[in-house]
């Protein structure tokens, strides 16, 4: 039986897609069936990420409505062995999630897949819900900034309200991922600490992951920074991975400038 | 003919100058337009203007009971409720009995409590209290209603503060930075 995770973060941009794709790579690599599902009917980029946009015949509107079974709709990823991957579609029609269409769909990834990511679209709204109501974890997305953490503190407290799980008595899990952590600015103090964020959030701390500006070259190119050698990003993103899998990796410092300069030389050495 | 009983909350306020209650009304008209105001002392001509123009319900001639005994305690229950989990942003508790609150409130989250109010840790979001007494830790952002006034600014350092409703009077004394636990 898989386990699903729902990724989430309430305000909108800060990295959910990226965390996403990331993460479903990362684990597909530590040898887990997995399938990532881009929930954000209407809008959707996981597949430009993912460098798939080009094999989208059927998406998940299509499964839900039987237009297409979902093998016919799911897409194996060529580069990663255990990858798979669900779209959205692209019409604005937002209503086309129904509850008993969701269950079903889950139910069957469920049978199918070890993981199974679920890439929330921003805000508290219907599709939202429609993400964290048959996840068992949660993996919160936040940046290290004051509006980013009140509507993740938002959203946690929905995934209580909400989600099946927590209504039946059982504990959804919580993780939180800080992306997006820039040094310099932590140094003047211009981000909110680790700590600050844990207290105010206070869920498990999955990882954190600096700004990088491979990031951005990467959704352009369609080759998620995992797959990039001596990306700092890419790296946090694996060390994650293999957390979600069971494997203890401890805690790296992205914060400090210096062992970012340090992160830097050896990058250096590739080049 | 349709007769309807409602219960009014009435907010009682002696004018002893009117630039120090039009500056009171300012800061606290969104507060104030949840009340009848029962105005003592004299009224100005600017005063009613102000107040109208805010559309704050007032009025100068309604005898009451001597506000001895707080009309809240006909409301409020005995006991205590303690709440051992985060307060979040989106979230709004309320309660008439005590409120002891183990953890945060955060920003955006509500406590409305017409008891006595206890928060053993940092205060982010908005409290609301009717009681005699607080004991808590409010940040810069939070905001903290003690019977219907606005005493947020008065507090302005991250330690807790003690805060007493005596004859009438609201006291506000610095408490300790911290809690020690044995
Ligand atoms: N670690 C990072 N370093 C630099 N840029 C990043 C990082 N993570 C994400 N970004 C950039 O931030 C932007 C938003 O990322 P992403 O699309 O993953 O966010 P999202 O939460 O899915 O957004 P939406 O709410 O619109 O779905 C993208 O341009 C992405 O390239
Ligand atoms: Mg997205």
């Amino acid at each position: 039986m898989g386990i699903v995770f729902a990724v989430i973060s309430g305000k909108g941009g800060v990295g959910k897609t990226t965390t996403s794709a990331n993460l479903a790579i990362g684990t597909a690599i530590e040898g887990k069936k997995t399938v990532v599902v881009d929930f954000d009917i209407g809008q959707r980029n996981l597949d430009m990420i993912l460098g798939l946009e080009n094999r989208v015949v059927y998406d998940i509107t299509n499964v839900m409505d039987g237009d297409a079974t979902l093998s016919q709709a799911l897409i194996k990823d060529k580069r990663q062995e255990n990858l798979y991957f669900l779209a959205a579609s692209q019409t604005k029609d937002k209503s086309v999630l129904d509850r008993e269409k969701v269950k079903k769909l889950i139910d069957q990834l469920k049978e199918e897949f070890d993981y199974i990511f679920l890439d929330s679209p921003a805000g508290i709204e219907g599709g939202f819900e429609h993400t964290i109501l048959y996840a068992d974890n949660v993996i919160v997305v936040v940046n290290p900034e004051v509006s980013s953490i009140r509507d993740a503190d938002r959203v946690i407290g929905l995934v209580d309200a909400k989600s099946h799980k927590a209504k039946e008595g059982e504990r959804v899990g919580k993780f939180l991922v800080i992306t997006r952590i820039d040094p310099d600015l932590i140094e003047k103090g211009e981000m909110i600490s680790t700590e600050d964020i844990l207290d105010i959030l206070s869920i498990n701390l999955l990882g954190k992951v600096p700004e990088d500006k491979r990031v951005i070259d990467a959704s352009n190119t369609g080759k998620p920074v995992i797959l990039h050698e001596s990306s700092p990003a890419g790296e946090a993103y694996s060390r994650i991975a293999k957390r979600l899998c069971g494997i203890d990796v401890p805690f790296v410092d992205v914060e400090s400038p210096e062992v970012r300069g340090f992160l830097q030389k050896i990058t250096g050495l590739f080049k | 003919m349709q007769v309807k009983q409602y219960s009014v909350k009435v907010f009682e306020v002696t004018i002893e100058n009117e630039e120090e209650f039009l500056a009171f009304a300012r800061k606290n008209s969104l507060l104030l337009k949840r009340y009848l105001l029962l105005l003592k002392g004299d009224v100005t001509p600017t005063i009613e203007a102000f107040l109208e123009e805010e559309e704050i319900a007032f009025t100068h001639n309604l005898s009451l009971q001597p506000p001895n005994d707080k009309p809240q305690h006909f409301t409020k229950q005995s006991g205590l409720r303690i709440i051992d989990q985060l307060v979040r942003s989106g979230q709004e508790i309320i309660e008439k009995r005590d409120l002891l609150v183990l953890k945060r409130v955060n920003s955006g989250a509500t406590v409305h409590t017409d008891g006595n109010f206890i928060a053993l840790s940092s205060i982010d979001g908005h409290i609301e209290c009717n009681g005699d007494f607080m004991l808590l830790k409010p940040s810069s952002k939070a905001s903290i209603i003690f019977n219907g006034v606005d005493i947020s600014e008065a507090m302005d350092e991250e330690i807790f503060y003690k805060i007493r409703l005596e004859n009438n009077e609201i006291l506000i004394s610095k408490y300790a930075k911290d809690i020690q636990w044995a």
